[in-house]
């Protein structure tokens, strides 16, 4: 764990709110780091709403289907962390290929976990277009 | 005869939906409770550069929920009805390049105009400053940079904007701010010199990012005064990523919301 990010003291946090582009730019697994060393003196778990915003352009995306299957493992991580009140809100936006998201279901339903939630209603997915782009 | 609740009700759904050509065509016949509506939240809208290539059509009306007006059709209405200054409350100035001229070199008319205007506006709530390309707050006009920073000593003013690809931005003309609450600088900024001593502003809401090179020593002091409830952070450059930390200390026992924005994150 970088040592910026060690025992956190936020004991009225309630909410995190996160956004992540996944295609253009790379995914931070150091957000799971930084998510672990939140110290939780309240005990209450936190609302998460994570923003997955798949973005890749039709221009790219003949060529990127190269690089499927993309690892989601740092999102699973982050969506299985014991720190979260049910149910998570999942909003997966989308811009230029649907592939990058039929990845992600793909790899979400490979996961036992992911999958559990899913099942008992403690994920929501919610897909939709990205708000202000085309 | 409609009584005037319903017509107030019938122009309220108008501006809600931002019909604002029709809410002036009506101002003729009902001029105070239109103007009320029409200029409570304006943004201007400053063009530099070659007027021939538009960035905005000439008929929109409206930008980001505000009533888009000429500042000099303003100016004109203004002359004629002068208690307008007394219905503005949010206000948004917005460069909007057409080439690659110079904000400075190009607009000075248009620019003292609004800053004549600002001058006038004292009880605006919410203030916000635009710019579509780089440049510098050094390099806008005197007269708006001087206008800007009195509207941000408005006892009334509770919430600022600055973005999004201004830089150098001095973080001192928000010292003193008593009422400001809310504060967004998705811009680069500049620290001042001193220390602050200031016990001002009080935030409740911080929104920053980390496009240029970010030094927070300045607006960790104000969180000093443990009032801030929601955090938003966007991060540029993952060797950013570490400045969040002072920050959420600084408000660790008030901070109930943490936004992070990662998308412009490059690790690799």
């Amino acid at each position: 764990m970088p040592p910026a990010f060690q025992d956190l003291q936020v004991s009225l946090l309630e909410h995190l709110i996160l956004y992540s582009h996944v295609g253009a730019t790379c995914y931070p697994s150091c957000l799971v780091l930084f998510l672990r060393s939140i110290k939780h003196t309240s005990l209450s778990p936190l609302y998460l709403t994570f923003h997955l915003v798949l973005c890749i352009s039709q221009r790219v995306a003949s060529n990127f289907k190269l690089l499927l299957s993309l690892d989601w493992s740092d999102v699973a991580a982050v969506l299985v962390l014991p720190i979260f009140r049910y149910p998570i809100e999942l909003h997966v936006g989308q811009w230029g290929t649907t592939a990058l998201f039929v990845d992600l279901v793909s790899s979400f339903e490979q996961n036992s976990d992911i999958k559990r939630l899913l099942g008992d209603g403690k994920l929501r997915l919610i897909h939709g277009p990205i708000k202000g782009l085309p | 005869m409609i009584p005037t609740e319903i017509v107030d009700h019938i122009f309220s759904f108008l501006h809600s939906n931002q019909e604002y050509t029709t809410l002036k065509k009506c101002s003729v016949v009902f001029p105070h409770i239109i103007h009320r509506l029409l200029y409570s939240q304006i943004s201007f809208s400053i063009r530099f550069g070659n007027v021939n290539s538009h960035s905005l059509p000439d008929e929109t009306t409206y930008y980001e929920g505000t009533y888009l007006v000429d500042p000099t059709e303003f100016s004109l209405v203004l002359n004629d009805h002068p208690h307008i200054v007394n219905y503005v409350r949010g206000v948004r100035i917005i460069f909007i390049r057409m080439g690659s001229s110079h904000p400075y070199l190009a607009t000075l008319p248009l620019v003292s105009l609004v800053a004549s205007i600002l001058s006038n506006l004292s009880r605006i709530e919410s203030i916000a400053l635009i710019a579509p390309c780089t440049c510098s707050w050094s390099a806008l006009h005197p007269e708006l940079c001087t206008a800007f920073r009195n509207c941000l000593q408005l006892p009334s003013i509770k919430a600022v904007d600055i973005g999004s690809y201004l830089d150098n931005f001095p973080l001192t003309a928000l010292e003193d701010c008593t009422n400001l609450r809310g504060l967004q600088l998705y811009c680069g900024f500049s620290e001042g010199e001193g220390i602050s001593t200031s016990p001002y502003p009080r935030l409740r809401s911080l929104r920053v990012d980390t496009s240029t090179e970010p030094n927070f020593t300045r607006i960790i002091s104000w969180l000093k005064s443990n009032t801030l409830h929601t955090l938003s952070f966007r991060v540029a450059q993952f060797r950013h990523f570490s400045k969040i930390r002072p920050l959420i200390e600084a408000c660790s026992h008030t901070l109930v919301v943490l936004d992070l924005d990662l998308g412009f994150c490059e690790l690799l």
